[in-house]
């Protein structure tokens, strides 16, 4: 996947709603590929390629039908939330390879209205092997809460500095008039909130929204021509990890493998990422992504958030948008990383804009992190 | 029952009505009878009127409608005041084509329909209150424990203070089972636009008959406190419903609806 300066992301549209109980899933997802279609300049006859995610075994179908699509390119990868992030990769494969021109990525979700408890219902993993431990009830937060358990125990991580994603996220929040909960929080507050999975407190949790978006991806040769200025794919990576039989250290993310050959296929070095949108499923995931993916030693990702480090005006600015644990998770939340990186590299994010920012990492996490998980790394550059 | 919305730039307000389901951009035949539009209290939603809609569906044009950020409403926050509340249903019965309308709050939703009567008296025929007092008294601690739920600190608190004296299970699980459909914070934000109503200084502007009731046992809404709205008003009747709490359109709907029916009745003769 060397797809260096050869593919552009050239729409980006975030449905502005997080509670939408008078819409249909299909409806969000649609009224995005109109948002992304107009950000682009382009319309749905301009469409050759198209996919989206979290729509059941063949829904891929049922959107083209929603949409009236009949493109030469059809993808509903499903790898979990980070989907979204892999298929531009994959979008951008398919362009190069001349199976299509441009693709349009589109979610919607309504898991707020549907009143879906996605990270406390479990039963997702019905597969083998999982298939013997759902019988003991596994659940999402469990599973995270179970990886930041082993990294506390290893490392001496506190509650403390996993609270101050949150804060973080939260104070970004205040910054987006469309995110789900702005009012600030302090660390005191995230301690005070109730346990959901030690060490997990509520507010280590991200929200559960309504909410949709979508993307246009084409050639970069094509997207000098469009209106808007392109956002460039540097380079990107996917991997995952599994029980291996338990044998493995649930502390090593498939986020180390995609992120490795992300940096590798973009050229580009740590120090030049500007700000990175990490998927924030809960605290520890934010912390645990920053750690495999090199931005500090494993380990040390406790001391890493600290002081600043990763808000907006600190060293590596995290998750502008407020993020999945205050702006919206409406269960898949991939595509919102690139969309906000885009609006951060085009200098369109207003109040939370980071300063001349020409390089952003995006990176999906899909699944269960400490049970079988995927991972999908995107490096951005401004055109 | 047939539900709607009615879409206006940024929001999408949930009604439900009766009679037959129109297409979506019509609004329901609204001509029999006398238009009712019944407006929740602090954290409620319109499907708390279901034995009110179906009763009044015989010979009337019932409707109840979700606040905004209520039940299956769009938007984040809540209305801030009773006259933000005020003007979304002022947009509503505009939007929905309503005749002058009887309005039937209750708790917060009484403090609202009475700032539509004073604000828009040419929307409303009359005023229904029920557990709505002039000054309300909400405690602190109870405003401490909401604001705790919102923080996260607590989880929802499902308690009784809502009923009477010898509760119904299946009303107490009907009641919290709609709640826990709003956010608490959208409650909480209720509960403080109802403590701060000014709502009470306002009342000799309401030039339209309003009919108070309250639950003898409501322990929300102090019996002398909906009696001294009713003192306050122009045009008042008041009764009180026996061996009813806060909720007494739950609790005791024959004796609420058939009070409301002679109040309408009253109206049109």
């Amino acid at each position: 996947m060397s797809l260096r300066n050869e593919i552009a992301i050239v729409g980006a549209y975030e449905h502005p709603r997080r509670w939408a109980p008078d819409k249909t899933a299909y409806q969000i997802a649609a009224e995005s590929a109109r948002g992304a279609l107009e950000d682009a300049g382009l319309t749905i006859h301009d469409v050759d390629g198209y996919a989206t995610s979290g729509v059941g075994p063949i829904g891929v179908l049922s959107m083209c039908h929603h949409l009236n699509l009949r493109p030469d390119w059809i993808d509903s990868t499903a790898i979990g939330g980070s989907s979204f992030v892999a298929q531009v990769a994959y979008a951008g494969a398919a362009i190069r390879a001349g199976l299509c021109r441009t693709v349009l990525i589109t979610y919607g979700s309504t898991a707020a209205s549907e009143r879906f408890a996605i990270g406390t219902g479990g039963g997702f993993s019905t597969d083998p092997p999982d298939s013997f431990d759902v019988p003991y009830g596994p659940t999402i937060v469990g599973a995270y809460g179970m990886v930041a358990q082993r990294h506390m125990h290893e490392y001496g991580t506190t509650s403390e500095q996993l609270a101050e994603i949150a804060v973080t996220m939260r104070r970004h929040a205040s910054l987006n008039p469309h995110a789900k909960y702005r009012e600030p929080i302090t660390v005191e507050d995230v301690l005070a909130s109730r346990m959901i999975s030690s060490p997990l407190h509520l507010l280590d949790c991200c929200v559960i929204s309504d909410g949709g978006g979508a993307l246009v991806v084409t050639s970069a040769e094509r997207a000098r021509d469009l209106q808007k200025r392109p956002v460039h794919v540097l380079g990107a990576g996917v991997a995952n990890r599994h029980n291996g039989i338990g044998q493995r250290d649930i502390l090593d993310i498939a986020a180390r493998q995609s992120g490795a050959k992300a940096f590798e296929r973009a050229g580009v070095k740590h120090s030049d990422v500007d700000l990175c949108m990490i998927y924030d499923s809960f605290t520890i995931t934010v912390l645990s992504t920053l750690e495999n993916l090199g931005f500090c030693k494993l380990g040390e990702g406790g001391a890493f958030v600290e002081s600043g480090r990763i808000g907006l005006g600190g060293e590596l600015p995290v998750n502008l948008d407020g993020g999945g644990l205050s702006s919206s998770h409406p269960g898949m939340r991939g595509i919102f990383l690139v969309i906000e990186a885009v609006r951060q590299l085009r200098g369109e994010a207003g109040p939370r804009q980071v300063e001349d920012a020409q390089v952003a990492l995006c990176h999906g996490t899909g699944g269960w992190l400490g049970i079988k998980h995927s991972g999908a790394t995107l490096i951005l550059g401004a055109g | 029952m047939p539900t709607k919305y009615l879409r206006t730039d940024d929001l999408a307000l949930h009604y439900v009505h009766t009679g037959p389901t129109t297409l979506p951009d019509r609004p329901p035949d609204l001509a029999r009878g006398a238009c009712l539009v019944f407006l929740h209290g602090e954290g409620g939603s319109a499907p708390l009127w279901s034995r009110q809609l179906a009763y009044f569906a015989a010979a009337h044009s019932p409707v109840a409608l979700d606040l905004p950020a209520h039940g299956r409403s769009s938007g984040l926050d809540g209305p801030a005041s009773v006259e933000a509340a005020a003007e979304h249903v002022g947009g509503f019965l505009a939007g929905i084509s309503a005749p002058p309308a009887v309005l039937v709050g209750h708790g917060f939703g009484g403090h609202v329909a009475l700032a539509v009567a004073a604000a828009q008296p040419a929307r409303v025929r009359g005023v229904v209150t029920i557990g709505t007092a002039a000054r309300p008294t909400i405690p602190n601690d109870a405003v401490d424990k909401l604001r705790q739920v919102v923080q996260g600190r607590l989880g929802q608190q499902f308690d009784t203070p809502y009923f009477g004296n010898a509760p119904d299970m299946a009303v107490m699980r009907e009641l919290w089972g709609e709640m826990v459909k709003t956010d608490p914070k959208v409650r909480l934000s209720d509960m403080l636009a109802y403590r701060a109503s000014r709502v009470a200084e306002r009342l000799g502007g309401v030039a339209r008959p309003v009919l108070v009731l309250v639950g003898e046992a409501d322990k929300l809404c102090a019996r002398a406190g909906a009696e001294e709205l009713a003192k306050a008003l122009s045009d008042a009747r008041f009764a009180a419903i026996p061996d009813a709490g806060h909720v007494a359109h739950l609790e005791k709907a024959d004796e609420v609806n058939g009070r409301i029916e002679r109040f309408v009745a009253e109206l049109a003769a």
